[in-house]
């Protein structure tokens, strides 16, 4: 039996779903997409048992079959024909393709058995969200997520639901983003889970690719699957406890600073040329009414510094260090004119927020400082 | 300079001179040769010499000193000095070696022989010592020069192609740069022990036997050397090594030992201002095998008790199959300048507090020591214990 369907609609299906296709693994099958075909249905499958994702495309022709071939190769293949009708055709656990325009080839198919059951059953209730919603609390949290898997947690973003609200915070301890946003989700109870980055930003490049303005998603203890039209991602909840991050968010500030946020996002780069490659140290010294931004690198004896503007109200002047690298991080995510640094002394937490008038942000970026060795 | 240390020691001890003189372990002990005058090399008296060799080979008159590092870093400082009056461009390889970059110093200094001498002269008016140079168009000919005719020698190369291969023909290979043991073993397979056989060997055999270095040791045949004269960069690792007076069997005395190891290395960085990211264990059994092993860490230290509970992790691994040690040694390398630390939202109240403490003690330990000697100021639990052979 054989089915045709165009080359577009194959490679969107291989294009959502071969990210999840581990470069690496011990269990072999996981390098294969597994293909169904029912119901008028392509659905190609893969997962790297961590995560599971799905997606389909409609197909002329009936009766049905499955195979599970080797996913770089289909996807390798398929990006090289050009655009026209493809016939697919199973047959003795082979995959033949049949190009409109004469090309043709077969992949052989290995143990359908062997691949894992994809864990989308036995969830409650649905719930939604809207893509742009999703796509504020994505980005402006999952740039703080560890990298250090020492510490499981910290490498996946925190999220936080309620009736009313939904909340995404990150972060790796030297810096914190925490997005949130009212909405109606419908649920229930309190929930929060620790998601790994990477499949939050599929499940929002998807939504995007698609079009789709909202993405539905459900949990169980173990997983949480978004839905995206006829794509589905399942992704393994990180254990916790996620840290009492709420805990290193100072409240009172002895000191405050509204900055022109693009303005210091240059100065900040240029400045940075001059800091030491491997701790990227720079200073920022707010006296009265500006804020110099200064690096020096000693080993190749080079400075450079800037005065800008700053409303600073603080008893004395006021010298931080920080990473060049994570300052600029969170002034290219923060999208108002001006932000406000919110301080207290030279080595604890300081807090770098939007500035809006109304609606107020709930948004909360912190850096810890670089302590600075006289 | 000629015999450095031991010319040092016998400038400012006038009864030293003329006498052959051993600077490096005491008598008696398991250590080695530093630096042994040009009296003590008569009687076959080398660095790296096991000390006890050295005493079975002099006569009774023979004088043997410890180092005095802070005193020879110091006339060193003022050789360097002497060398900058010359050149911007001086590259100190070691303590007592330096390559100087005289390109366009004719008219101020004339011919490369009288500079030479005007140098020799100037070293020897400043400091009393001596030193010998060579003039050669790059570094790797200028070391081979230098080594001709000491002490107080002045030696020139030839500069052109041909009359450079001759010169160095003669040489036995191990003469060359990066002719070490093994591949002095390597070349010998293939029946060469002079410069000239390996001259004549074909590059493409070098290349394929030898990889990378063979490539170079078809260069360096020849005298080709491009590597410029730079700046020295500063240290690239700071380590230090403890030998047992006897075989060690107590892993007590092992990891006591690398505590004052971690004290005195991270000193070091500390001075120079520097933080490193790797940390690592050496050590030698009894067979003389050496073995390391080492880590690195995300930021940089330069903090003893840290350094110290990296090691001891490090020790525990690799020792436990170990039941005896003649060496152990620490280093720290991986540096970057110790201008900053990045601050940790979850450990504020703990282990950050700790580090502070830690820091705040080295500062106030190296203050101390170097106020008032290290000897004055020692850690509670090591009052009491032997003070085997220890010198910081």
């Amino acid at each position: 039996m054989s089915f045709t369907l165009g080359k577009d609609f194959l490679m969107d299906i291989i294009q959502k779903t071969f990210p999840v296709v581990p470069s690496r693994t011990s269990l072999q099958v996981l390098y294969n997409f597994k293909m169904t075909i029912e119901d008028g249905m392509l659905t190609i499958t893969a997962s790297d048992l961590d995560n599971f994702v799905r997606a389909s495309t409609t197909v002329e022709g009936s009766g049905e079959a499955e195979i599970a071939v080797n996913a770089k190769k289909l996807f390798e293949i398929i990006r090289e024909i050009d655009n026209c009708n493809l016939t697919l055709e199973i047959l003795n656990n082979t995959l033949f393709i049949n190009s409109d325009n004469g090309f043709a080839c077969n992949l052989a198919g290995v143990d359908l058995r062997e691949f894992p059951y994809f864990p989308d059953s036995g969830y409650a209730e649905t719930f939604t969200i809207a893509t742009d919603v999703f796509r504020g609390l994505v980005e402006k949290s999952s740039f703080a997520v560890s990298k250090d898997e020492s510490r499981a947690s910290l490498c996946g973003v925190l999220w936080e639901c309620s009736a009313e609200r939904s909340g995404m915070i990150a972060t790796d301890g030297h810096r914190l983003g925490a997005s949130f946003a009212g909405y109606e989700s419908g649920i229930a109870n309190e929930i929060s889970v620790i998601v790994s980055p990477k499949s939050l930003l599929h499940i929002l490049k998807t939504a995007e690719m698609s079009g789709v303005d909202t993405i539905r998603y459900s949990f169980n203890e173990k997983h949480i699957v978004f839905t995206v039209d006829t794509f589905t991602l399942s992704t393994k909840v990180i254990d916790g406890p996620y840290p009492d991050y709420d805990k290193g968010i100072p409240k009172e500030f002895l000191k405050t600073a509204v900055v022109d946020r693009e303005l210091l996002h240059s100065v900040v780069r240029r400045v940075s040329i001059f800091a030491n490659r491997k701790t990227q140290l720079i200073k920022l010294n707010f006296v009265n009414d500006s804020l110099e931004i200064s690096a020096a690198n000693r080993e190749i004896i080079a400075e450079g510094k800037q005065t800008i503007p700053a409303k600073y109200t603080g008893e004395d002047a006021h010298t931080v260090g920080f990473n060049s690298a994570y300052l600029m991080e969170i002034l290219a995510i923060i999208n108002t004119p001006t932000i406000e640094f919110r301080m207290n002394t030279q080595v604890s937490a300081v807090l770098v927020l939007p500035v809006l008038e109304e609606p107020k942000s709930d948004d909360v970026f912190l850096i810890m400082p670089l302590r600075i060795f006289e | 300079m000629d015999a450095f240390f031991a010319a040092v020691e016998q400038r400012d001890n006038p009864s030293f001179r003329g006498r052959p003189v051993v600077v490096g372990s005491l008598p008696g002990t398991r250590g080695v040769v530093s630096t042994c005058s040009y009296e003590a090399r008569r009687f076959g008296v080398r660095s790296a010499m096991p000390i006890n060799e050295a005493v079975r080979r002099l006569p009774a008159d023979a004088v043997f000193v410890l180092p005095d590092g802070k005193k020879y870093s110091l006339i060193s400082r003022q050789i360097m000095e002497i060398f900058s009056d010359f050149s911007p461009h001086v590259e100190q390889a070691s303590v007592d070696e330096a390559f100087i970059d005289m390109t366009g110093s004719e008219r101020l200094f004339g011919t490369p022989l009288e500079t030479a001498q005007k140098l020799a002269a100037e070293i020897v008016k400043r400091l009393n010592l001596t030193a010998s140079i060579g003039i050669a168009p790059n570094k790797f000919l200028a070391k081979i020069a230098s080594d001709m005719n000491k002490p107080s020698g002045i030696t020139a190369t030839p500069f052109d192609p041909e009359s450079i291969r001759l010169f160095l023909a003669p040489l036995p290979v191990e003469r060359l740069w990066g002719v070490g043991p093994s591949m002095q073993n390597n070349l010998a397979l293939l029946g060469v022990q002079t410069v000239k056989q390996l001259q004549e060997l074909p590059e493409s055999l070098l290349c394929d036997r030898f990889g990378s270095m063979g490539s170079r040791l078809a260069q360096i045949r020849f005298g080709i050397d491009s590597r410029p004269v730079e700046q020295h960069e500063g240290a690239k690792s700071i380590s230090r090594e403890h030998t047992f007076n006897e075989n060690e069997y107590s892993r007590d005395v092992w990891i006591d030992s690398l505590r004052w190891i971690c004290d005195d290395v991270t000193r070091q960085a500390r001075k120079a201002n520097l933080a490193g990211r790797t940390v690592t264990l050496t050590f030698r059994t009894p067979d003389f095998v050496r073995k390391s092993s080492s880590i690195t860490i995300p930021i940089g230290t330069d903090c003893s008790e840290e350094m110290f509970r990296i090691i001891s992790d490090l020790a525990a691994k690799a020792l436990a199959p170990i039941s005896v040690l003649r060496l152990i040694g620490a280093g720290l390398s991986g540096f970057h300048e110790s201008e900053s630390e990045q601050l940790s939202l979850f450990s504020q109240s703990g282990e950050q507090e700790e580090r502070e403490n830690w820091r705040k003690r080295d500062r106030v330990v190296d203050l101390i020591q170097d106020k008032f000697g290290a000897s004055l100021l020692v850690r509670g639990r090591d009052k009491n214990k032997k003070q085997e052979n220890r010198r910081i």
